[in-house]
């Protein structure tokens, strides 16, 4: 009964001993980790700055927001709404000689690397586990945050982005309005991205007096119905990116270069070509550079008097 | 004289199977419970230590390793010679590193195990005898979620899951001196939903447990009274997870490990067990990679 009586003390010591060196919720931790800071950033590397030539026909063009491209011939054409969709946006691991087996099966089966899953974090209203709309009619230079992401340690040599279908909700979807019907000029309504890739409403001078005056504007307003799809842009990085704990973030700027939009098109024949239609946009695929990329915080964006 | 100690140790065995409360393989029950014949007022309390690990997650986007780490303390009672009543309270510990270098740790007391057996078929000699029954038994929600500086940790951080999980089954023991076999077929069907809106898929746990009693050398005498080899299969087949009404990619599916163990009698009423358990089949959904898991107890009978 002693024996037993001891053992009984032992064992209600050893249990107390044992509870007592249990770790309590005081031990919490979380730890964040690594983050890829994404923006997106429109330029024109020589920018065009287009005449005002107000006409019937067309767009309230002085008192429109716009940027101004030409295309083969030269002609100005006004871009007034013009809205892109990406959607997967990832750095790419460099890809070693004995990756390459991998990377032949990835072109079968496109695999994404650094989707917005766990760790994807808003920034300024916009992240990365949905679309993004892009509104090519603001501030060119502007770096525009899309949002944050997790990412693994390791040397990315390749930014990858895609235009997409949209499908569903998604950041900076513009909300549908009508075209005003103000005679003669008018401003264009902001399209439903539903369904849609890009779309597209601009004007140029279709018609000119005999001293050159513009005297009647042409509406172009088109979107991707009927194209096939773009494929996924895989963009090399100027230099390797080496992604480590040292400095726990990094930034990857998509840059959309759109001066040669127009370049190899006719614009007279964009609204009822659907090969125009088709090659712009192929060249609005073709547009997207790394515009910058490198460790720490997205850079500031310079504040304008 | 011998096959009563034998006996004694057999019917005492309180090691076999791997009692994991996240990822269910085995038979929860037989640590707490042992698989002997009940007396009434048996009283057994047991501490186990158990280490345990998995990869989930697609490379690069959404691997994590989950390492967790569980002391359980148990108490088992029998007020007749029908029924078996015991509670075990586990004190966890899981770290979460993520494949960004993220890292999530949370410690606390997990869910709680009730557990009831009964002793329906009797034995019916010293030397060879078949026990079975019924089991009954619910995981209960009684940890608490938890919070760093106001934001809940990471689900597969907590120590607990947070759901009311009852369970059925049915189980088996044989006895052939120096052999033991146990086998339990359990079902485990959560009724509520835990925290961060996590719902466990229902689960089918087999056990085949078999046991042999090595004969105690003299120079063993000081250190072992008796002592026995075993080997167990567990297997669990687990509906997906859902989280908030969505299912879990990487949860799942078929998992069968291999146990082999060691179980000793250093004095009197104490057994001491040790065991490791291997994944020998992983048929996951998604990607779960389960890894081995050490275990230790011990067990000490009033």
């Amino acid at each position: 009964m002693i024996f037993k009586a001891n053992f009984s003390t032992a064992l209600s010591l050893l249990f107390a001993f044992l509870l007592g060196g249990c770790a309590g919720s005081d031990d919490n931790v979380n730890e964040a980790g690594l983050v890829l800071h994404v923006g997106e950033t429109h330029y024109q590397q020589d920018e065009v700055v287009g005449d005002i030539e107000i006409a019937a026909g067309g767009y309230a063009q002085n008192a429109l927001e716009h940027h101004t491209l030409r295309d083969q011939n030269g002609v100005q054409v006004s871009l007034y709404r013009t809205y892109l969709v990406i959607d997967n946006l990832a750095l790419v691991p460099c890809a070693s000689v004995a990756q390459w087996p991998q990377k032949f099966f990835d072109l079968l089966l496109p695999k994404v690397y650094a989707h917005a899953g766990h760790g994807s974090e808003p920034v300024g209203g916009r992240a990365l586990d949905k679309p993004n709309v892009i509104d090519l009619i603001t501030q060119d230079g502007f770096i525009l945050p899309l949002g944050d992401t997790a990412i693994a340690p390791g040397r990315y040599c390749e930014l990858q982005v895609s235009l997409t279908r949209l499908a569903g909700d998604a950041y900076g979807k513009p909300e549908f309005s009508a075209a005003s019907t103000d005679d003669p000029v008018t401003s264009p309504e902001i399209p439903d991205m539903n369904g849609k890739i890009f779309a597209m409403r601009s004007d140029y001078c279709a018609q000119r007096d005999s001293g050159g005056v513009c005297v009647r504007r042409q509406q172009v307003n088109i979107d991707d119905a009927g194209l096939s799809e773009p494929m996924t842009q895989t963009i090399p990085l100027a230099t390797p990116l080496v992604i480590d704990a040292t400095l726990r973030e990094a930034y990857s700027i998509l840059g959309i270069e759109y001066d040669a939009w127009l370049a190899n098109i006719d614009v007279a024949l964009l609204g009822s070509d659907q090969n125009e239609r088709q090659k712009l946009l192929d060249n609005i695929s073709d547009s997207f550079r790394v515009y910058a990329a490198g460790l720490g915080d997205l850079p500031v964006n310079a504040v304008s008097d | 004289m011998r096959h009563l100690l034998i006996l004694c140790l057999l019917l005492t065995n309180s090691t076999a199977v791997f009692a994991c409360a996240t990822c269910l393989c085995g038979d929860p029950t037989l640590t707490t419970m042992g698989v002997e014949k009940p007396f009434a007022g048996r009283t057994r309390v047991s501490v186990d230590y158990l280490t345990r690990g998995e990869t989930v997650g697609e490379a690069r986007t959404e691997e994590h390793k989950i390492d967790e780490e569980r002391i359980t303390y148990s108490l088992s009672y029998a007020p007749n010679t029908q029924w078996m009543l015991s509670a075990s309270v586990p004190m966890i510990t899981k770290t979460v590193d993520r494949y960004d270098l993220s890292h999530e740790q949370s410690s606390g007391v997990g869910d709680v195990d009730l557990t009831a057996r009964w002793f329906i078929g009797r034995p019916t000699s010293i030397a060879t005898s078949r026990l079975w029954g019924l089991h009954f038994g619910a995981r209960i929600p009684t940890s608490s979620e938890q919070m760093l500086k106001g934001e809940a940790i990471d689900f597969d951080a907590q120590p607990g899951a947070g759901a009311l999980i009852p369970s059925v089954g049915i189980w088996l023991g044989e006895y052939h001196l120096p052999w033991f076999f146990y086998g339990s077929a359990i079902v485990q069907h959560a009724t509520s939903d835990g925290y961060q809106g996590y719902r466990p898929g229902n689960a089918l746990l087999l056990t085949a447990h078999s046991q042999y009693a090595l004969p105690t050398q003299a120079f063993l005498k000081p250190f072992i009274q008796e002592w026995a080899l075993q080997f167990n299969l567990d297997a669990r087949w687990k509906n997906q997870d859902q989280f908030n009404g969505v299912l879990a990619d990487d949860s799942g599916g078929t998992l069968v490990m291999a146990t082999p163990g060691l179980a000793w009698t250093p004095s009197t009423d104490w057994l001491v067990n040790i065991s490791y358990q291997q994944p020998i089949i992983e048929n996951a959904k998604g990607r779960q990679e389960e890894e081995p898991t050490l275990r230790a107890g011990i067990t000490y009978d009033f």
